[in-house]
């Protein structure tokens, strides 16, 4: 922590070394939340580009309070939702549908996939899935939360989540007897 | 596996995963971060630049139309001053032109030789008296050539009034002489006296004379650059320092019959899903200050421009709810930006926040003259201000986050106001003019960008005050 808050204030100070350093010391893990969120590595990179270079414009308001790691994820978290929602890739499918679902199950599969797999995984779901299953399950987001960022209801995000989260079910207990097979999500 | 199981197992498998980007990755982040250090440092130097340009040039202007009306006597006064008196001389015998008004001067010839049994002091009486009598001649002359002086003739006059004495002395000894020959009265002492006078270099200049050329030339030279500043004064550029301080607010635009937006900070509707929701933002008014420099000319009698730089501090007031320092997703205003907030606002009234906004304007006024004539002039001013946004610590309200946070993407940089106002003006005796008097401004552009549909406009009324320098 302490060695953070010299990188910081050297990165404040706008010395490249320390900015390097600070890159080199998140980049692998932030890549692997935009490898969540996005369909590809070139756009994961994308994003991690576009948030690294926000994160040192903004790093003049980090305080210090709060863990260095949790808030350069939030910022990526961030980059990467309104990646999804500039990129016109991404536009068409990052539709929220507002009937409510009616959660016919809790079937819990045993995940067996290594942490790869199980990334690849998620992103075979359609985007709003995706989206609402990462700040969910991972980044641990409230609805009420998920429902501000992406300017839904609490019970949108709620239904979401449970779609999202019984096609992962059923993938996970497929893919226990085939950890290669493919997933499609068309 | 317990419902939570899932997703905690999910999550403890998630958080381990890293990939590793590829390097152009950060070659990539570091231009960007450099291209985004140059653009900051350009608007930094740019600014100062045209500060510093703009004084100068406003120093320029003023030195110059203060210079230009001048005349220049001080090479005339360096030859008076000249104890050489071949400075003169040489000056005589090196321009012929210099010669034609020696021979124009009838008076010196005119020295009458002719009283031959008058002894030898009324002689010397009467030639004083018409050597007086040439001096006064010429120095009605010298007024004469003096008012004709400018830049090119100012040396050449000089040099006629020398020779004009020389003359006179000349001829007044040449007479003498002749007096005493024929009188045959004066003994060999006052011969050598006489014969001497016109061989001492120095008694060519009459003393008496060089010292009121002095005078008249310098007091000519200060009446000229007298009048020459006064003219100056007049219709040349000036240069002066203004003040005001007073209220300002933020208002909505003003209705002229079009639709008008709210005051709102909205959500726009996107693909994405994101709802359209206001949240009212209420401003009330706050201390406004400003400061600035700025040259001015007259137009006409009654029309004064004028056109400068200020620095103009704009304050409102809205009410919030409590502070959270921490960090607050909050998606921006439109799904084209989004904010880092570590520092926010709930909605609700317990506190009072202090929106500032940093501008710096480029007044262009006309003024007109109302009551001139009166001890104490009054001037009607309008003005057009271009203006730059700085800097802001502005709230904006995030109606899908619940939240009051500062965010300067909300803004435009480039804003156009209006001013009017009058201005009562006080001369002294130091010639500097003191103005003051109640000045209202307008921003007549929506301080934020178009897609906020959010309506804001600063308004400043308050006193202001010119100081325009002698």
């Amino acid at each position: 922590m302490i060695d953070h808050l010299q990188l910081i204030k050297d990165c404040k100070k706008g010395k490249p070394a320390a900015q390097k350093e600070l890159y080199q010391l998140f980049a692998p893990q932030m890549l692997g939340v935009c490898f969540r969120y996005t369909k590809s590595v070139e756009d994961a990179e994308d994003v991690l580009q576009e948030g690294f270079v926000r994160i040192f414009k903004f790093l003049d308001q980090y305080k210090g309070e709060g863990e260095l790691g949790a808030w350069i994820r939030r910022i990526m978290v961030n980059t990467a939702l309104n990646y999804l929602k500039r990129s016109r890739k991404y536009q068409q499918d990052l539709v929220f549908d507002t009937t409510e679902l009616i959660v016919v199950t809790t079937e819990n599969p045993e995940i067996r996939l290594q942490a790869k797999e199980l990334a690849e995984l998620i992103r075979q779901l359609p985007t709003g899935y995706q989206t609402i299953f990462n700040l969910y399950a991972v980044e641990g987001y409230s609805h009420t939360e998920i429902g501000q960022l992406l300017g839904i209801s609490d019970s949108t995000s709620r239904s979401q989540y449970m779609r999202a989260r019984q096609l992962l079910s059923t993938w996970l207990t497929n893919s226990a007897g085939n950890k290669n097979k493919t997933y499609a999500s068309k | 596996m317990q419902a939570n199981d899932f997703e905690n197992e999910i999550k403890s498998q998630l958080d381990e995963f890293t990939l590793v980007p590829k390097e152009e990755v950060w070659e990539l982040v570091a231009a960007r971060i450099a291209k985004e250090k140059k653009r900051r440092g350009l608007t930094f130097w740019f600014f100062t630049f045209s500060f510093v340009a703009i004084g100068f040039i406003t120093w320029g202007i003023v030195e110059y139309n203060g210079k230009k009306e001048m005349i220049d006597f001080s090479p005339a006064l360096s030859i008076i001053n000249d104890p050489n008196p071949n400075a003169i001389a040489s000056l005589v015998h090196s321009d012929n032109n210099i010669d034609q008004p020696l021979e124009k001067l009838p008076e010196e010839t005119e020295i009458n030789a002719g009283k031959k049994t008058q002894s030898i002091k009324k002689e010397k009486i009467a030639g004083e008296t018409r050597n007086n009598k040439s001096h006064h001649n010429n120095q009605g002359r010298n007024s004469f050539l003096i008012k004709a002086y400018n830049k090119q003739n100012q040396i050449k006059a000089l040099a006629i009034h020398e020779k004009i004495s020389n003359a006179a002395k000349i001829v007044e000894t040449q007479r003498k002489h002749e007096v005493v020959q024929k009188s045959g009265f004066l003994n060999l002492k006052q011969q050598n006296t006489i014969t001497n006078e016109p061989k001492d270099s120095s008694s060519n200049v009459n003393p008496v004379s060089k010292e009121a050329l002095k005078k008249q030339l310098l007091s000519n030279a200060n009446s000229k650059n007298k009048s020459a500043q006064a003219k100056t004064s007049k219709n040349g550029w000036k240069a002066g320092i203004t003040a005001f301080a007073g209220i300002s607010n933020n208002q909505p635009g003003i209705n002229l019959g079009g639709k008008k937006a709210d005051r709102y900070s909205a959500q726009v509707n996107t693909t994405g899903g994101l709802s359209s929701t206001n949240q009212k933002v209420d401003y009330a008014g706050a201390f406004s200050f400003g400061v600035g420099l700025f040259i001015t000319k007259r137009l006409t009698d009654k029309i004064n421009f004028s056109i400068g730089g200020d620095y103009h501090f704009y304050q409102a007031i809205s009410k919030v709810g409590s502070k959270y320092n921490g960090i607050l997703n909050a998606i921006g205003p439109t799904s084209l930006n989004q904010s880092i907030v570590t520092e926010y606002y709930s909605f609700g009234n317990s506190n009072r926040f202090s929106n500032k906004y940093h501008l710096v304007e480029m007044p262009i006024q006309l003024s007109f003259g109302l009551y001139k004539q009166k001890k104490i002039p009054v001037t009607i001013t309008t003005s057009l201000i271009p203006g730059y946004l700085f800097g802001s610590s502005a709230l904006y309200a995030n109606a899908n986050s619940n939240a009051y946070y500062v965010e300067k993407e909300q803004f435009r940089q480039f804003q156009l106001s209006a001013a009017a106002g009058l201005m009562f003006t006080i001369k002294n005796k130091f010639r500097s003019r003191l103005s003051f008097g109640p000045v209202f401004q307008y921003n007549l552009t929506n301080m934020t960008k178009g897609y906020l549909q959010s309506d804001q406009h600063l308004l400043f009324g308050g006193i202001k005050t010119n100081f325009i320098l002698k």
